[in-house]
């Protein structure tokens, strides 16, 4: 258990190659800390038996076990629902950052464990890419042809390009007619009210969102010394700077877009969760878990 | 500007230093890829702003430095422009030796700033060495720089007061090769530079001038003519110079009569304070605390009462002997004696004629009467009569075209009074004058001074030479004069106009005597030029002057930046002079200035 718990790290997972791997690894490391299995549900597929309880549906019962035990078992299956989810993961310059992991391998990481995690549990899912606008698309699907599809298109994103979140929502909306898990993965720099905007007018359209913001800690505080010409990555343009002249101006600026971000989308009931690269998988899955739970 | 230790600027090389740090740091900078500048930028616009200001705020503090530091090493000298050396010129180097110039150590101090204004010019340079005012035994000339040196130790204070305008045209006239300059050295009281046109290349080496000063300005006195009084008044008008209220002791003594007045003065302001002076008075001085100038402070007078003028009345002495000896109660100075005709009268023991209303003159008595005149000291003083005779006329052709006599109508009164004549002063602000009404009086055309005027704009006094022509008679058949108040203080002052009349006067050093007679100055000389040159009591024949300082020295009024840029007169200081000033230390100034302002920058 312990090993497998290690590959929640997201330095370790970086280090290995293959995506669908890495994505196993961290999906059944994490569900191995977990008391109790998310996959069960209602499904053809028989999982586990368990002692009845007063209230359990008498069809439940299995007759063949009491013959056999004499004692009361419902029979439960794996469940199969349909929900169609979509992971709509930002490829732009500024996901390119980061010390020793950047963003958008971190989100690429998570994308991947989502996927599986979805894919596991059978439910539809499909991954859009995009920076200002849509580059790759693949519908939700509960197929195992589609999670290795959403494999490829993740291990082959690049980050480039600059941010436009509204349009891609707006685009999305157009190609989503039914209700859907729309799971967003992006740094969000882009327009705040633009962005808060589309979310909640998604959000208006019955669709179930989950954000995760990932920065890095680094943007957080900022902790850099020397004078120097810092560049954007994704306008390519640059500035001369004293960051300690600059730091505590700088901090409270990100920490303001951060904290309007999260107060809005919880007013508009928006989960959000704000990932530091730092940070494990675990609390991402949980997150989804928590969110999934709700959606049943 | 210049260096003693020049070889230290070469250290000013090393301001490439910071500069080339500044330029290699700004192109090495190093480049870190940050994910979005949006809240770099955003946030920190006008912090951008300033550190960029500040980059090149340190760059220049570190230049000042250095520049400081190399500058400092090099020993500038600061070198006033005029006084470069080794200048080439024709100049003129005049030194105000007026009295105003005894402040203090004034008068030393411009001519060691002379010194060294002589010093700086080329050996090449001429130079002409002047005192403002006159000076006995020193004639200023055209000399090389040594002679000029050793002329300066030939001027002395003078107490004469002489304006710039005349010496310098005479300058200016001057034929040199050279250019000419011209350097005056002084306190530069406005006085000086009174109708003073303007001058290219002069400079005013500004000497400072003290003013904590309290002057007399002027005394005025009062003769006892109208009322038989025993005692002249005495006005003493002194002024407060300094700017703060002055409390003085002003006293007065004459021979062996002394007061004192206590006065309080507020700076600025004018005091007049009185004293009565017995008439027996001969000379007498008038004496102030000291201060700063104190030769200002003191007034030299000489004030008797005249005695002993034998007048002669020829025709009516009626009235007229009365007015000049009203009663044997008031003193008067006059022995009067009356004769018919001149023929054969002795006129040789009398000073005063007075023609009372006769009607002609033989050509003899014409002669005798010139003879008579030609002795400076006498007067004739003539009232015309009813009929006036072709040789009297003749004789009196000097005054105008005398017409016939008119008897008016009703009467005139005198219109006018000369009050800038010096016996008729006391007549100034008298209304009572004017009320004198005149039944007869002759038309005449002058030609002479006219001193009086009727009513009616025709002269009732014309002066000539030492004669007094009155159009009129003294009688009561041509005027009510003899009823007036008047009277008498205008027949003494008829008289006291034509004798002696420089007695009393008052005399400022620089004034000439107008006749020439003996005069001994204070010091027991006799003066060759009859030119009073310091102040004190002149012996004049029998008599005593007093000789004040021109009051205006006393005032410590100079001329103003605005007006000699007018005057095209350049302002230069004693400390100009000394060709250089040390600046080492300014720049170590800005030396440290500079390290304090780059250290505060980058707290910053």
């Amino acid at each position: 258990m312990k090993n497998k718990a290690r590959y929640l790290d997201p330095e370790v997972i970086a280090r290995l190659a293959r995506l669908d791997l890495k994505a196993r690894l961290v999906v059944e490391g994490f569900l191995t800390g977990l008391h109790h299995s998310p996959y069960k549900g209602f499904s053809q597929e028989f999982t586990d038996y368990r002692p009845y309880i007063p209230g359990d549906e008498l069809k439940s019962i299995d007759w063949k076990v009491y013959a056999r035990r004499d004692r009361f078992y419902i029979k439960e299956y794996q469940e199969e629902t349909n929900l169609r989810a979509y992971i709509l993961l930002d490829k732009s310059g500024s996901m390119g950052y980061g010390k020793n992991i950047t963003k958008l391998e971190y989100a690429k990481f998570l994308s991947a464990c989502l996927a599986y995690l979805l894919f596991k549990q059978r439910d539809g899912v499909g991954i859009m890419t995009f920076d200002t606008k849509i580059n790759d698309f693949i519908p939700p699907s509960a197929k195992k042809i589609n999670f290795t599809r959403i494999i490829e298109v993740i291990d082959h994103i690049t980050p480039g390009g600059e941010t436009s979140l509204a349009q891609v929502l707006f685009e999305l909306g157009q190609k989503i007619k039914r209700r859907a898990l729309v799971i967003l993965i992006s740094d969000l720099f882009d327009e705040p009210d633009l962005v808060l905007k589309s979310l909640k007018s998604f959000h208006a359209r019955k669709h179930e969102i989950v954000v995760f913001q990932i920065i890095d800690a680094q943007e957080l505080s900022f902790p850099f010394i020397e004078t120097a010409l810092f560049q954007d990555m994704e306008t390519n343009e640059h500035i001369a700077l004293d960051p300690i002249a600059i730091r505590n101006s700088y901090q409270k600026k990100f920490k303001d877009f951060l904290n309007n971000y999260r107060r809005n989308l919880n007013e508009a009931r928006i989960d959000y969760e704000l990932i530091n690269t730092e940070q494990t998988f675990e609390r991402a899955l949980f997150a989804y878990l928590e969110k999934r739970a709700k959606l049943l | 500007m210049k260096f003693l230790n020049p070889g230290y600027l070469l250290g000013l090389l090393l301001i490439a230093v910071p500069i080339i740090i500044h330029l290699y740091y700004k192109k090495r900078l190093k480049k870190i890829l940050f994910s979005s500048l949006m809240f770099l930028k955003s946030a920190e616009a006008s912090r951008l702003r300033w550190y960029k200001l500040k980059e090149i705020l340190i760059l220049i503090m570190r230049c000042l430095i250095i520049t400081g530091i190399f500058f400092a090493l090099a020993r500038p000298q600061y070198t006033g422009k005029l006084f470069a050396k080794n200048r080439l010129a024709a100049v003129s180097v005049i030194i105000d030796n007026s009295i105003s110039m005894n402040y203090n150590d004034n008068f030393t101090n411009a001519l060691k700033q002379a010194e060294q204004v002589i010093s700086n010019y080329s050996p090449k340079s001429i130079f002409y060495v002047t005192p403002l005012c006159e000076q006995k035994n020193f004639k200023p000339f055209w000399s090389n720089k040594h002679t000029a040196l050793e002329n300066l130790k030939k001027i002395k204070l003078s107490y004469l007061s002489c304006p710039l305008k005349d010496l310098i045209n005479n300058l200016k006239n001057e034929n040199t090769e050279l250019p000419k300059e011209y350097i005056y050295i002084g306190d530069g009281q406005k006085i000086n530079f009174k109708d003073m046109e303007p001058t290219k290349d002069f400079y005013w080496l500004k000497i400072p001038m003290g003013s904590e000063n309290i002057a007399i300005e002027d005394v005025s006195v009062k003769d006892p003519f109208q009322v038989p009084k025993d005692y002249y008044e005495l006005k003493v008008n002194i002024k407060n110079y300094s700017k703060r209220v002055y409390h003085s002791k002003v006293q007065l003594s004459a021979d062996n009569y002394i007061k004192q007045n206590v006065c309080e003065i507020s700076p600025g302001q004018n005091l007049i304070t009185t004293f009565a002076l017995p008439v027996t008075i001969k000379k007498g001085v008038i004496q102030l605390d000291k201060d700063s100038l104190d030769i200002d402070n003191q007034y030299f007078f000489s004030k008797s009462l005249m005695t002993d003028i034998k007048v002669l009345i020829v025709g009516s002495d009626a009235y007229i002997r009365t007015g000049l000896s009203p009663s044997v109660s008031i003193r008067t100075p006059f022995q009067i004696e009356n004769a018919s005709t001149i023929k054969k009268t002795d006129l040789r023991p009398f000073q005063i004629i007075i023609l009372n209303g006769i009607e002609e003159l033989t050509e003899f008595e014409i002669i005798k009467l010139n003879n008579f005149l030609s002795q400076q000291a006498n007067g004739l003083i003539i009232f015309l009569g009813p009929k006036i005779g072709a040789n009297f006329k003749n004789f009196l052709a000097v005054f105008g075209t005398i017409e016939e006599q008119i008897d008016v109508e009703g009467y005139l009164n005198i219109k006018w009074i000369d009050t800038e004549y010096e016996s008729f002063r006391i007549f100034a602000d008298n209304p009572g004058i004017n009320l004198i009404k005149f039944f007869k009086s002759y038309r005449i055309i002058p030609r002479a001074q006219v001193l009086a005027k009727l009513s009616n704009g025709i002269p009732l006094i014309l002066y000539h030479n030492n004669i007094m022509l009155i159009t009129s008679q003294f009688n009561e058949a041509s005027t009510d004069i003899i009823y007036n108040p008047n009277f008498i203080p205008l027949l003494h002052s008829l008289i006291y106009g034509l004798t002696n009349k420089y007695i009393d006067n008052e005399y400022r050093t620089g004034n000439k005597f107008p006749r020439q007679v003996k005069i001994k100055s204070p010091d027991g000389e006799v003066l060759s030029e009859n030119i009073f040159f310091k102040p004190g009591f002149y012996a004049v024949e029998n008599e005593t002057v007093g000789v004040n300082i021109d009051h205006l020295e006393s005032n410590p009024q100079i001329l103003s930046p605005e007006m000699a840029d007018a005057l095209g007169i350049k302002i230069i200081t004693p400390e100009s002079l000394q060709g250089s000033s040390d600046l080492t230390n300014l720049f170590l100034f800005i030396a440290f200035c500079a390290l304090i302002c780059e250290l505060i920058l980058m707290l910053l």
